[in-house]
């Protein structure tokens, strides 16, 4: 009884986060002037980063300790709450003297009151509704300036893919309802390990890979997520960091359906680890910051849902916090980067070419991977953790040259530090998680994630190499024009006439005398 | 880059040229300094100009009626000003008729159309971005990419130049492409490969007649201003080291051939072609239209400029007690910012004279960091750099070492960040750390870094300090003499001298060096200072000095400051090497310091929004320390905002008068001038940095769509240092952001032309006049308004384009 009720009053406190958020963006809506709207938002936030806080801090001093689903809900409240305080304190200067502040604090705090609910929910239905209602507080931010003909179009943009999440998100949550008879996240996650798939079930799955796929901003609907710069900074900071990832967050929730449908694996798996592929190139082929963290962010996106597909759960999670973090600090820092042009100024950075034993070597490794997996010497999660870490040691490595002097040893403690922390998170979150743990993926999964892997470091190998595709360089650079693809196709294209005429008067047209 | 195009028609290139000298170069946001954006039409009248620029752009030089209807409602512009200017210009009508004018409707001025407007309006269906937003993108896009050499790791190659390069990225756009691809690219495979041709064909084939030939492709380069103008600094810095640079003439031939691409080739008597031609040919009569239709408002914003004048001749005439002898003598940069601080030690401390002189000391030095290739100018972008300063300490090579090795680890660092193999590991590894940053960030802790210190540990940072090695006593002191004696600064030195250098500080913010000294080229005066006390202070140098008849007293000691202008403090450097019989007088100093601080801020205190705190000295100091390390602020501080003279008289004439931080204040003693040398240096070097820091703000205000950068919140920085672009795509921004010039409520900057004032005799200011076309041209065109100042009455006399104006 104790711990009955502990819980129901823990998840009401829970639940109070995005009752908060939800009731200061309606009220900072209704205020007159923006000066205590923002002293309003400011201590909604507050409260709310505090009451996370406690959620958390409650839960893991009670008595019995926390169901896996649990942690990641808390911890992803946290982070939610975590990113409306930093990013309403960084908004209220940034956006002062602005027309468009209340609708702003309006927008973010109906969007962190969704991402809220869905982290805390444990029904399924109010979960899809929750995660829409994202969609609708992100459609408010995007339209802030309604006269900028860039940003309506990529609120456009936006608005379908969303009403197309919505519709696959709806239609998996009705199958799902129907075939388990339960909308209860906890229930489902016990009691359908021994369920079979049936085949609505695997449709639901199909369908909710999908919604997540979407709204993840994966390829090809990413375009929408690569124009966003046309809202300000801090909208962007929170699409990146607190919006974008909670596909994952999903996914992890409904862990137990993804973890049985082959199929919707091996969705994600493609879509994602395209995406991952080709916005990772891209990013290093942009001219300005803020897409340069866009393209990021899609690869960034694409790698967490093929960690969810390969049942990495731990791995995902981990993702989920470390990119939000870094993407959001990221973003709101964006202005910097003419300070961080004159430090780099001071020397020239040096990208030798990486020496082909390394490179022979590293993908000896990475390609004894899938093999180790197939002889079952490595599990799933393992084999992930094994290929990103041995690419990552490729641009690591080239540092080693003994003639670097102390440069080379300082190169040689960052890397040990690297793969300690790597081993330390690992460490760390594989516990927390263990119950979600039990799918292995299969090793044609684990040969299709090497052999990405082994491309994008051949990739590197050439590029640093000197060797030069002015047409290579170009189609990447956009993405190899998906977005321009999916830009022409009918419905998608929204005539000028919609945008309303800018309040500056600009250029008109003569009448002739 | 490459040579220049070779044109089949000869009087193509001149045409060409004189188009893309008409562009005004810009600076990177590291270096960003002030540029007057209408800087090559100086040499016809303000409002021909205006009336031309209005009809090739659609730009406009004057304020919207409504903003001098609240002028004159407000009181601000009397009756009398109206009067006074009707008479200047010599223009007829009467006050009443000119208040009349305001209730008129305001017209937007139109531009004459180019093919790729006139795509637009005959483009069916309806696209989803309009053509000449689609054309400016790409360009832009392409610029972007082009010009990169410090965000993208896989750039564009440049080695075939730029119009080659972007010819050849339209023709291998492999996509289905956002614009109505199909025509396009059959048309474009017809596109010559170089620009000289390109020139020949398309021009004949447009058949635009010859005399509107220069105005049109002067149109072309107004309509991506932006990068054109990136272009156009390019070629400025280009041909100051000796060289060229021919980039804007392939942007002009790039911008030709979209206008080429969107040709329908109809000719016929019916067709768009014939109707955009006749517009074109009626361009003298609708440059008169407008030249009539803003001919009122140019009064009005004469008589704007007058009412301040009669303001600022009041303040001159205003009796001020006699300057004691100084105990502290400052010398500071003639920056606007200077005047409230200077004016609060003043008033602290009547023993304390300031001066102002350029803030680059007329060190004419570049910097480069110790241990590092990279050398800053620390002059203004008008002039070349002739000699190079870098750090001295007690182990410079070792110092130097250390910085390499470091600076080498955080370079392969900076690979691993962004490699695209390492990123997700990035992400795993240390990317919840980012949390430990972000509350640092948001709770204002922390300072900001400076970024020429990169890679020096904390002892060096502290021993090493600027100085100008390899330079012969002898020429050192000629460098000095010529400096004290432009200073004025020649006998009667005080105990202490301060060579105060100003910088701002500010967080997260592209546009940085915009706030710190223009004279130094958007970096801190800090550099400039330190070298020239340094060399003022060596022993050989005084003992050499003396042969140019100046004699430094023993007892006297050069210190270098810097101000802060953001939170109004004043930093001394090199303390414990001053002697220990001045020590009392560093204490006073400080004390000084200290008052004079806390007096500025709360001068500025409204401005900035914390009036609630202008009582509480401790508690603003606080606030303002915060708002410059918030990384959310947009107004860190209001820059050069209002500015509105230039005065160059003896200190006593303006010390004491409340000019509330709107003027460049620079010491200037006819008497003592030679053959009026430093008046000659003065109208030709301080008055122009001052006239393009004017004209800038002025053009931001006016017109901040063409020639200021927009909105901030919007910024998004290209090529990691070349300038901002707003939102996602469109032309390069230039000038300033209206966050600089707008508090949300308000206008914090009226924009007036200039008033420069000399304390120099009439025929003085004549003879300089006559030898300067360059200063000539800026008063008898209107640019600025140029006065002298009489010795006795301190009234201001008017010099315009017919002499001495006397009442």
């Amino acid at each position: 009884m104790e711990t009955v009720m502990d819980g129901l009053s823990l998840s009401a406190l829970a639940c109070s986060v995005p009752a908060l958020y939800l009731v200061a963006g309606l009220a900072s809506m209704l205020l007159h002037r923006p000066e205590p709207a923002w002293q309003l938002a400011r201590a909604a936030s507050g409260a709310a980063m505090l009451i996370a806080l406690a959620v958390a801090v409650l839960r893991g001093v009670a008595g019995s300790p926390p169901a896996a689903l649990q942690i990641a809900g808390m911890a992803a409240l946290l982070l939610i709450a975590f990113l409306g305080w930093v990013i309403l304190r960084f908004a209220a200067p940034y956006l002062a003297g602005e027309s468009c502040q209340q609708r702003f604090m309006s927008g973010v705090l109906i969007t962190l009151a969704g991402a809220a609910l869905v982290s805390v929910t444990d029904n399924l239905a109010v979960l899809a509704l929750a995660w829409s209602a994202t969609g609708l507080g992100l459609q408010r931010l995007l339209t802030l300036y309604p006269t900028r003909p860039g940003a309506m179009r990529a609120a456009h943009k936006h608005f379908v893919s969303a009403r197309l999440a919505d519709v696959t998100a709806l239609v998996s949550v009705v199958l799902i309802a129907r075939e388990t008879g339960s909308l209860s996240l906890v229930t489902l996650s016990t009691q359908t390990a021994d369920v079979p798939m049936s085949t609505g079930l695997s449709m639901a799955a199909l369908l909710l890979a999908i919604t997540a796929i979407i709204r993840c901003g994966l390829m090809p609907l990413h375009g929408w997520v690569l124009q966003v710069m046309e809202a300000p900074t801090p909208v962007s900071a929170l699409l990146h960091a607190g919006v974008l990832n909670l596909g994952g967050l999903v996914l992890l929730k409904v862990f137990w359906l993804i973890n049985q449908s082959l199929a919707a694996q091996w969705l994600l798996l493609i879509a994602g680890g395209l995406t991952t592929a080709i916005a990772a190139v891209a990013m290093i082929a942009q001219s300005n910051i803020k897409v340069r963290l866009a393209w990021s962010t899609c690869a960034q996106m694409g790698f967490m849902l093929v960690e969810c597909a390969l049942g990495a759960w731990h791995l995902a999670l981990l993702h989920l916090i470390g990119h939000s973090l870094y993407k959001a600090f990221a973003f709101l820092n964006a202005g910097d980067r003419v300070t961080r042009a004159r430090s780099a100024q001071l020397f020239p950075s040096t990208s030798g070419a990486m020496s082909p034993v390394l490179v022979g070597l590293l993908l000896a490794a990475a390609l004894l991977v899938p093999v180790l997996h197939g002889l079952g010497r490595l599990h799933g999660s393992g084999a992930v953790f094994a290929l990103i870490g041995l690419i990552a040691l490729a641009p690591l490595l080239t540092g080693m040259r003994p003639r670097f002097g102390r440069a080379a040893l300082h190169t040689g403690m960052t890397t040990a530090m690297v793969v300690g922390l790597a081993v330390l998170w690992h460490l760390i979150f594989e516990p927390l998680m263990a119950p979600l743990l039990e799918h292995e993926p299969t090793t044609g999964q684990i040969a299709w994630l090497t052999a990405l892997f082994v491309a994008m470091l051949l990739f590197q190998g050439w590029l640093r190499s000197g060797l030069r595709s002015r047409r290579l360089q170009q189609a990447l650079a956009e993405g190899l024009y998906v977005d321009e693809f999916i830009d022409s196709l009918p419905g998608l294209r929204r005539p000028l006439s919609g945008a309303r005429q800018p309040a500056t008067p600009v250029f008109q047209e003569q009448e002739r005398t | 880059m490459n040579d220049s195009a070779d044109y089949a028609d000869a009087t193509i290139g001149p045409m060409v040229e004189a188009a893309c000298d008409a562009i005004a170069p810009i600076w990177p946001l590291d270096s960003f300094i002030a540029v007057n954006p209408y800087w090559s039409h100086r040499d016809r009248p303000v409002s021909q100009v205006a009336a031309r620029l209005a009809a090739l752009s659609g730009t406009t030089l004057l304020m919207p009626p409504a903003y001098y209807r609240e002028h004159w409602q407000s009181g601000r512009i009397g009756r009398g000003h109206l009067e006074r200017a009707l008479k200047a210009t010599g223009a007829s009508g009467d006050p009443d008729r000119l208040v009349e004018v305001l209730d008129e409707p305001a017209i937007q001025p139109a531009a004459l159309p180019t093919l790729a407007r006139v795509a637009a309006a005959h483009a069916a269906p309806e696209p989803a971005q309009s053509w000449p937003d689609q054309v400016r993108d790409q360009i832009s896009g392409f610029c972007a990419a082009f010009f990169d050499d410090a965000e993208a790791e896989w750039g564009l190659e440049r080695e075939q130049g730029l119009f080659a390069a972007w010819r050849a990225d339209l023709l291998s756009h492999a996509g289905p492409g956002r614009r109505d691809n199909g025509r396009l690219r059959e048309s474009a495979r017809a596109l010559p490969e170089d620009a000289g041709t390109l020139f020949t064909k398309a021009l004949a084939e447009l058949g635009i007649p010859r005399e509107r030939l220069p105005a049109y492709l002067l149109a072309l380069l107004l309509d991506i201003n932006g990068w054109a103008s990136w272009c156009a600094g390019l070629r400025w810095r280009a041909r100051q080291a000796g060289s060229d640079d021919s980039c804007i003439v392939d942007l002009l031939a790039i911008r030709l051939a979209w206008e080429w691409l969107l040709d329908d080739g109809e000719r016929g008597p019916d067709s768009r072609h014939a109707d955009w031609l006749e517009r074109w040919q009626a361009l003298p009569s609708h440059e008169q239209t407008l030249q009539a239709h803003f001919e009122a408002l140019w009064i009005w914003q004469y008589a704007s400029e007058l009412a301040y004048q009669a303001q600022l001749e009041e303040l001159l005439q205003q009796p001020a007690p006699a300057p004691a002898a100084p105990s502290v003598q400052a010398i500071f940069c003639i920056d606007v910012r200077s005047e409230v601080i200077r004016r609060a030690l003043e008033n602290t401390d009547p023993a304390f004279e300031t001066r102002g002189f350029a803030g680059f000391f007329g060190l004419p030095i570049q910097y480069r960091p110790l241990g590092t290739d990279a050398a800053r100018a620390q002059l203004p972008g008008l002039l070349a750099p002739a000699l190079e300063a870098t750090d001295d300490g007690s182990a410079p090579a070792a110092a130097a070492e250390h910085r390499r090795e470091r600076l080498t680890a955080a370079a392969h660092w900076k690979q691993f960040e962004y490699a695209p193999t390492s990123i997700f590991t990035l992400v795993e590894t240390l990317g919840p750390f980012y949390a430990g940053k972000l509350i640092r960030r948001t709770l204002g802790l922390g300072d900001t870094e400076n970024p020429d210190k990169a890679g020096l540990g904390r002892r060096e940072r502290d021993s090493l300090r600027p100085a100008l090695n390899g330079l012969a006593p002898e020429k050192a002191a000629e460098l000095a003499a010529g400096i004290l004696t432009a200073m004025g600064l020649t006998t009667d030195f005080a105990s202490l001298v301060l060579l105060t250098g100003h910088g701002s500080q500010s967080a997260n913010n592209p546009h940085a060096a915009g706030l710190d000294c223009g004279a130094c080229c958007g970096q801190t005066g800090e550099v400039n200072a330190r070298v020239l006390a340094r060399l003022l202070n060596d022993p050989a140098v005084r003992e050499s000095l003396r042969a140019h008849d100046i004699h430094v007293p023993e007892g006297t000691w050069f210190m270098a400051a810097l101000h802060n202008t953001t939170t109004e403090e004043i930093a001394l450097f090199d303390t414990d090497d001053v002697p220990d019989t001045l020590r009392p007088r560093l204490d006073a100093l400080h004390k000084t310091l200290a008052t004079a601080g806390a007096r500025a801020r709360a001068e500025r205190a409204t401005s900035l929004g914390l009036a609630a705190l202008k009582e509480k000295p401790a508690a603003l100091h606080k606030a303002m320390r915060r708002r410059a390390r918030d990384w959310g602020q947009v107004r860190p501080e209001w820059g050069l905002a209002n500015n509105a003279a230039f005065i160059a008289a003896p200190g006593h004439w303006t010390r004491g008068r409340d000019l509330a931080g709107r003027v460049f204040l620079h010491n200037y003693d006819w008497t003592q001038d030679k053959d009026f040398q430093t008046l000659r240096q003065i109208m030709t070097a301080p008055m122009v940095v001052a006239h393009w820091i004017n004209m800038q703000y002025y053009a931001s205000v006016v017109d901040n769509h063409c020639y200021g950068s927009g909105n901030k919140a919007l910024h998004n920085v290209v090529g990691g240092h070349l300038g901002v672009i707003e939102g996602n795509g469109g032309d390069l921004r230039i000038g300033l952001p209206w966050q600089s010039l707008h508090d949300g409520e308000k206008l914090m900057h009226e924009p007036l032309r200039l008033s420069v004032c000399l304390a120099a005799p009439a025929h003085a200011i004549d003879q300089i006049l006559e030898t300067e076309p360059t200063v000539h041209d800026l008063v008898a065109n209107g640019w600025l308004h140029l006065f002298r100042i009489d010795d006795d009455s301190r009234a201001l006399i008017r010099r315009d384009a017919n002499g001495w104006q006397v009442g």
